[in-house]
């Protein structure tokens, strides 16, 4: 490595053997690191990208906007060079670096699906959208009622307190609402909605049995916590916080992980395989190829966690084939890489609001409110064309020049005068739904095409189906009855029918199951096949839910890492 | 009928009406733009832009940099068909300038200058509503249109318009509702 990285404990490199090995350095790769350490396992981190040191590595987090030579607008090249990055929303001047050039990283889509993702330690944790939700009996029981792919082999009371283990370190603001199907966390306080907010919430209550408003749960730190933050409410979190205000491997896990002095990080390690042993029937450990140097190189250890996200865990599951397992490691299901999901979004409404002229707010919050599921919760609530349902996130703000400048007219004092003022009240509010398992929205891998580090090239076929297509228009007309029934004028409906992975959750493509037949992990994320490999990234999930689905991986991954310990212990592993 | 079919429908009808113009026009929004051209246009820049953002009690577009800013936005983040309307929207201003008035338009006064404007504002919004849009789609954004939303996001963005022209709040520390002060300016940021 050309850098000397503080910190990282590098040096030990040359040592090729530990008790684990955690693969990805984002959110679930963090806690499993930070798990293993804090119990005393040696840990080796594989991460494919360069390192990026809490806050040294925020080139931008205190940059006005005028520090930026394009004023943050996107640029014709960026467009042309990184189509596919360049389209998250979190992508931008400020954040470009924290994201992957599309050149360098090729894939093949058999239909339009937009991958996107940031290889660097930390990965996407640094510009994820901090949204954390519980899932419920709900959700995992969903699968085995409607006779959908395979049942959870979990149930919420397995995973409830380890939802609370993982909220009590990370931090999540947030309201109790007493909701049976989206449970309360342990919630620091809750951030404040607006005086527009708080009308739509006040209304909503009076006009609806079924559904409320809440502000929304993220992982911004509404107090000092664990060393960490307050939020300052600046909303440029995507930069990564100078403030430590927001969860991400590189704010909490990781040091915590350091601290413990178990911890090696390799960054610039791409993970080409897991090795198996076909004596002992266990992985020995992970062969990777350096991304620098394209050397390659073997690490051993006693159990291994994937946590490389979803769809770059199933490249390496895939890319792992031997006698045993020709088809890939832990595959007798023939299950990895089929059942990709995506929540499917960039549907609702927006309007605008006449009242509360006088009435303005300071401080820009990094969240807005958000209207948990209330489609087919129960038999009245029930919908006739699709099953499942999604939540609403959104937000309501005054006008500002970035809004004013398309519906103003003319030019001079009188526009200047509009342009700078606040203007008028204006929501916008939009679904994210669950998306389906479905067999054939699946990823593989293209035998004759490599990337640039000789690895085969990852292909992916996915679309959303009926159920999603059904959802969507109820998605979009109750967003804009709610918004009639509530006082709001000029409300238009809209919705921009997304690519596959868009929404940046991919899950599914080796899912939990009670059956090795037709799962690859079983409760504890443990592969069915390869007891000593564990799989928390989203990857795991048996159904997508509704909620953003982060905390989840969190809240698995700590329960596999408690297990997995257990079970070296025990001498099982 | 829904807004989406509606769309296509007077996509395709403006289809048989642009097919008419299409060889030279096309060529002239799809060329290579001489972008080149636009360093030596950055004084008449400043004050297209002035004209738009003038100075009050607070900062004008000039006194922002606005000027330096256009160039580089629309060298940088325009597609080509809005690139080559806002070159020729320039040559065309000039010349509707010297003919109109027989000067430039850094010699003309406050009065000439807006009236020029007025001229271009019209020329560049034929349409209203979603023919309008299409009008867009089709041939990119009007050189006033250009002009005039680059003009406030440069100055919005510039640290003389963020800090002066509107109010900037570097690191708020929380979240507050307030009151709408009297001259209350909106934030700059979100």
């Amino acid at each position: 490595m050309g850098d000397s990285i503080p910190n990282l404990n590098t040096k030990k490199n040359t040592d090729i053997t530990y008790d684990a090995i955690v693969v990805g350095s984002g959110i679930s790769g963090g806690w499993a690191a930070k798990e293993l350490c804090e119990k005393g396992l040696k840990v080796l981190l594989l991460e494919r990208g360069r390192n990026v040191e809490h806050i040294k590595d925020y080139p931008t987090a205190t940059a006005n906007p005028w520090d930026f030579k394009n004023l943050l607008v996107p640029t014709e090249q960026d467009k042309r060079e990184n189509p596919i990055q360049s389209s998250c929303s979190a992508y931008d001047e400020s954040s470009k670096h924290f994201f992957v050039r599309d050149k360098e990283h090729p894939y093949i889509q058999e239909k339009a699906f937009q991958w996107i993702r940031g290889y660097q330690v930390g990965g996407r944790s640094l510009t994820w959208g901090r949204q954390c939700y519980r899932l419920s009996d709900l959700d995992f029981e969903a699968n085995a009622k409607d006779g959908i792919a395979v049942d959870w082999p979990v149930r919420y009371k397995d995973l409830a307190p380890w939802y609370s283990y993982v909220e009590n370190f990370a931090g999540i603001s947030g309201q109790a609402e007493g909701l049976s199907h989206l449970p309360d966390g342990n919630f620091l306080p809750p951030m404040e909605m607006n005086f527009l907010e708080q009308h739509f919430r006040d209304q909503i209550k009076k006009q609806y049995k079924d559904r409320i408003i809440t502000i929304a749960r993220t992982a911004n730190l509404t107090r000092g916590w664990n060393g960490r933050g307050p939020c300052q409410y600046r909303n440029l979190c995507k930069r990564g916080c100078p403030f430590s205000g927001y969860f991400s491997s590189n704010a909490a896990t990781l040091p915590a992980a350091l601290n413990t002095g178990n911890l090696t990080v390799r960054p610039f390690s791409i993970v080409s395989e897991v090795i198996y042993n076909t004596q002992t029937q266990k992985a020995s450990g992970i062969r990777i190829i350096d991304a620098e140097t394209k050397q390659s190189h073997e690490f051993y250890a006693r159990i291994i966690f994937l946590n490389a996200s979803t769809i770059g865990t199933t490249a390496i599951l895939l890319n792992s084939t031997s006698a045993t397992f020709p088809s890939g490691l832990g595959n007798s299901s023939e299950q990895i890489g089929k059942n990709l999901m995506d929540h499917h979004f960039r549907v609702g409404a927006e309007a605008q609001f006449f009242g509360l002229t006088d009435k303005y707010y300071k401080g820009r919050r990094p969240n807005g409110i958000y209207i948990p599921r209330f489609r087919n919760i129960n038999d009245a609530t029930k919908n006739k064309d699709y099953i499942r349902g999604f939540g609403y996130q959104g937000d309501a703000e005054r006008q500002g020049w970035s809004d004013r400048m398309n519906d103003l007219p003319g030019f001079g004092k009188n526009f200047k005068a509009q342009l700078t003022s606040p203007g008028l009240w204006t929501i916008w509010m939009s679904a994210w739904g669950e998306t389906l398992p479905y067999e054939d929205n699946r990823v593989t891998l293209d035998k004759d095409q490599k990337d640039t580090w000789g690895m085969p090239m990852v292909k992916i076929n996915f679309e959303f189906k009926n159920n999603e297509k059904a959802m969507r228009k109820d998605m979009r007309d109750s967003a804009v009855e709610m918004l009639e029934k509530t006082g709001f004028k000029n409300i238009s409906g809209f919705d921009y029918t997304p690519v596959g992975g868009a929404c940046v959750h991919e899950m599914g493509t080796a899912r939990m199951g009670k059956d090795p037949k037709t799962s690859v992990l079983n409760a504890y994320n443990q592969m069915h096949d390869v007891k000593n490999v564990f799989i928390t990234d989203g990857s795991c999930m048996t159904s997508s839910a509704c909620q953003n689905p982060s905390l989840t991986y969190m809240a698995l991954t700590a329960r596999a890492c408690d297990y997995a310990v257990n079970e070296l212990k025990k001498g099982d592993l | 009928m829904n807004r989406r079919k509606a769309i296509v429908n007077l996509l395709v009808s403006l289809g048989g009406i642009t097919s008419v113009f299409t060889g030279y026009k096309f060529y002239s929004l799809h060329k290579k733009p001489h972008l080149d051209l636009l360093d030596r246009k950055q004084p008449l820049l400043n004050e297209l832009a002035e004209t738009i953002i003038p100075e009050t009690d607070t900062p004008g577009a000039k006194e922002a940099g606005v000027g330096a800013y256009l160039v580089m936005l629309v060298k940088e983040c325009t597609d080509t068909k809005s690139q080559n309307r806002f070159l020729q929207g320039l040559e065309d201003l000039e010349k509707y300038t010297i003919s109109k008035y027989d000067k430039s338009f850094v010699d003309c006064n406050a009065d000439q200058r807006e009236n020029i404007l007025l001229h271009f504002e019209k020329e560049g919004n034929p349409y209203k509503g979603l023919a309008g849009k299409v009008q867009q789609r089709l041939l990119g954004h009007s050189f006033f249109t250009t002009l005039r939303n680059y003009t406030v996001t440069a100055y919005c963005s510039s640290q003389k318009g963020a800090t002066q022209g509107l109010v900037y709040d570097y690191i708020p520390g929380k979240f507050e509702n307030t009151g709408l002060q009297p001259g209350q300016k909106s934030w700059s940021t979100n």
